[in-house]
């Protein structure tokens, strides 16, 4: 069988597939990092250094995704704008702005750069059509997506608190970390608006688990992890699936075309390696795992006279229900030095409107938490460039005075599917391959601007009760494209004419052909990061498979 | 082709190209001028030069101006300059914001104070540098003072000799932050 993706789910799919005796082909486009090469943190220049993603264009320079039509933002909307102190606005124009698609592509995937969250979505999150009209119900039940959260805890090591907002659980998780005193001096800020600031559920060792080494808290995940706590899927599932000696994982690998025989059944994949060779790989059974943007992309581009509309495509879902975390980001400084650059990246959470809710015009959730690493606070350069304006001998002193004061709150809702957010092919696009690029769709609609509006209301009024000074920094999806969690274009549901794959994760019509990244997910979870539910579920889609494959 | 041949053979033959008019060497003149012009303005579009030896000067004085305080390290001692320099120089928006920046600078302060930019005096360079920060976004000032004021901080706070004294007190690797629970030393 061949798994397309070495992402979470691509690589969660594969270790459970191998577990099982299965032999297992991974197709990676990217490449496999060496993190003591690629993302040390331990050079004098670190605050400089960015995750080392492959270059926004492809060898040829060219781009290697496509946007749509920008959306209009209005002037009401001032207020909520992105903007620091000492730069203005981030976004001149009254357009939404596609900043980047924020998706590495390599082995272990956007785990290599994620902030190690491993939340369990709260069980009304699966029905929020039946329980608001709002987007789509999940056909499967919660209880039994928790079975499968607690096999994927088991695998990652992930250490969670106790958390009644968050049914599950259980003595497999590990110890919580404890909160950073940065993040303790803004939980009298959380109580004010009626939260409470617990330890976030991580994906981040506290202690050595599966022959890795505890996290030494340096607040590097979004740049890398170079010692290997963080639970990313290089360092979790692919050591496990490559013990199986079945696993036979190809890099610099570009999946170009989903093979379909005449009874429209898959055949296997064709990949272009860097040479620009095409390979076939026959195959019984094809698991799709590129991510939300580029798993439609392939089976858009798979074009047979038994799918002339793409694989997969007949009822032209595929693409369609694209979901986003919506998120909003306050910065403001503490009257005393905190030095909020030691820790986790995320390391307190509050669930309160975490669950999924009637609020001021809209229908959700949104989850709120400490986000300072994760708002890039690493050292004085960002303080310099982004908190503090001017320039020259009043700069200097103002820099000296507030470094290590900066505090972060963050805010990520729920965003529910509309019609001009999706992926489609651009037109007139195409990559080395050949292959038209994908174009992402991306707006806001009416109830996730009203959202917005209470997310950041709301993280202000933490700050403030917390005794903050004034916002020095707001970062809003309400003017940038930043997405990371992109999720449901090839959603799973009971109904085929509005979902692609089944309550099981396999395409509608395509009996061997499944899912296991965020393209499979029908909503987008009130505000938890999705990594933990897209695990679980490829987990959960690979056991179907093998049951499956076991009965021919 | 039979009626092409005698015309050839006379012009083969020697004979005196026809004289041209006052009016067609103005028309050639005229067209010859717009031609060059056009080249002038592709060729500053496309290909904008680098900073001669006074709009480095110029562009030093500019560094001066920002990174300048008390207690803080001389930027020419954390890299800022050719770091800088080339990124700006490595694309042509760069290029031309460094090239236009400069000009705009001298500009700027010749009319305020009837001389160049690296002439002034440090409060007088901070005024036109202030001048820049407060433009209109879009415009050349605006975008000038944007790109060299906040990459030049960035560089310059990102070096070791700058951090170290701020209270930073090593890189995230090896050490790590095992003490982020507690209250910061000092």
């Amino acid at each position: 069988m061949v798994v397309v993706g070495a992402g979470a789910g691509g690589l969660a799919a594969a270790w459970r597939l191998t577990a099982a005796g299965m032999r297992v082909v991974v197709l990676e486009g990217g490449r496999e990092y060496r993190p003591e090469r690629d993302y040390p943190q331990d050079q004098d220049d670190f605050q400089l250094r960015a995750f080392p993603f492959d270059p926004v264009e492809d060898e040829r320079g060219k781009p290697r995704f496509a946007f749509g039509p920008a959306q209009a933002i209005g002037p009401a909307w001032d207020d909520y704008r992105s903007r620091n102190a000492a730069q203005g606005r981030f976004v001149d124009g009254d357009r939404r702005q596609y900043q980047v698609y924020s998706h590495v592509r390599g082995v272990g995937g956007s785990t290599l750069h994620f902030q190690g969250e491993a939340h369990r979505f709260h069980p009304d999150s699966l029905r929020m059509h039946t329980l608001f009209g709002a987007g789509a119900d999940w056909p499967l039940a919660w209880e039994e997506l928790d079975r499968y959260y607690a096999i994927a805890e088991r695998r990652i090591g992930v250490a969670a608190p106790d958390n009644p907002l968050r049914p599950g659980g259980g003595p497999h998780l590990l110890p919580p970390h404890p909160l950073s005193y940065a993040s303790r001096q803004l939980a009298h800020g959380f109580t004010s608006v009626g939260a409470t600031l617990r330890a976030n559920a991580l994906a981040i060792l506290p202690r050595p688990f599966d022959r890795r080494p505890a996290c030494n808290y340096c607040n590097s995940c979004t740049q890398g992890c170079p010692i290997g706590d963080k639970g990313s899927a290089d360092v979790t599932f692919l050591p496990a699936a490559r013990a199986t000696g079945r696993l036979d994982l190809r890099t610099g690998a570009q999946a170009v075309e989903v093979g379909v025989g005449r009874d429209g059944r898959c055949t296997g994949v064709v990949y272009r390696e860097p040479g620009g060779a095409r390979v076939r790989v026959a195959a019984r059974w094809v698991v799709l795992a590129a991510g939300a943007v580029e798993t439609p992309r392939l089976l858009l581009c798979s074009r047979s006279r038994a799918h002339p509309d793409g694989l997969g495509n007949g009822r032209g879902q595929v693409g369609r229900n694209l979901t986003e975390s919506l998120t909003w980001t306050s910065v403001a400084l503490l009257p005393a030095r905190v030095d909020s650059f030691r820790g986790v990246p995320i390391d307190g959470s509050a669930w309160e409107f975490a669950v999924p809710h009637r609020g001021d015009g809209w229908v959700g959730g949104f989850r709120l938490a400490t986000a300072h690493g994760a708002a890039e606070l690493r050292g004085p350069s960002a303080y310099a460039q982004r908190l503090v304006p001017g320039f020259g001998a009043a700069h200097a002193r103002r820099v000296r005075e507030t470094f290590g004061h900066a505090v972060a709150v963050l805010a990520v809702g729920e965003w529910l599917p509309n019609p001009d957010t999706a992926v489609d092919l651009d037109r007139w696009r195409g990559d080395a391959a050949g292959m038209p690029l994908a174009r992402i769709r991306s707006a806001l609609g009416e109830n996730e601007r009203r959202l917005l509006r209470t997310m950041a209301d709301t993280t202000r009024e933490v700050l403030r009760a917390a005794g903050a000074g004034e916002v020095v920094e707001q970062t809003s999806a309400l003017d940038l494209f930043a997405a990371a969690h992109v999720l449901g274009t090839c959603r799973v549901g009971s109904d085929p004419e509005a979902s692609v794959a089944d309550a099981e994760g396999f395409c509608h019509g395509v009996a061997n052909l499944a899912f296991a990244d965020g393209s499979a997910l029908p909503s987008s979870g009130c505000g938890d990061s999705p990594f933990l539910t897209i695990t679980a579920m490829a987990i959960r889609t690979a056991d179907r498979l093998i049951e499956r494959a076991r009965r021919g | 082709m039979r009626a092409d041949k005698p015309e050839k053979a006379a012009v083969e033959g020697g004979a005196p190209p026809p004289t041209a008019s006052r009016r067609d060497m103005f028309r050639i003149a005229v067209g010859a001028a717009a031609v060059a012009a056009g080249l002038a303005v592709l060729r500053r579009v496309l290909l904008p030069g680098s900073l001669d030896a006074d709009g480095r000067t110029t562009l030093e004085a500019l560094l001066d101006t920002l990174l300048a305080g008390e207690g803080v390290p001389d930027w020419r001692s954390t890299g800022v300059m050719p770091r800088l320099a080339d990124e700006l120089a490595a694309r042509r928006q760069g290029r031309r914001a460094l090239v236009e920046g400069v000009a705009w600078l001298d500009a700027r302060a010749r009319e305020a104070h009837g001389r160049t930019f690296r002439a002034l005096p440090p409060a007088a360079r901070a005024a036109v540098v202030a001048s820049a920060e407060r433009s209109a976004p879009g415009s050349l000032p605006h975008y000038f003072y944007r790109v060299v004021r906040d990459r030049a901080v960035e560089l310059h706070y990102a070096h070791p000799s700058v951090w170290r004294p701020l209270g930073l007190p090593h890189a995230p690797q090896p050490e790590g932050y095992p003490d982020f629970a507690e209250a910061p030393p000092g």
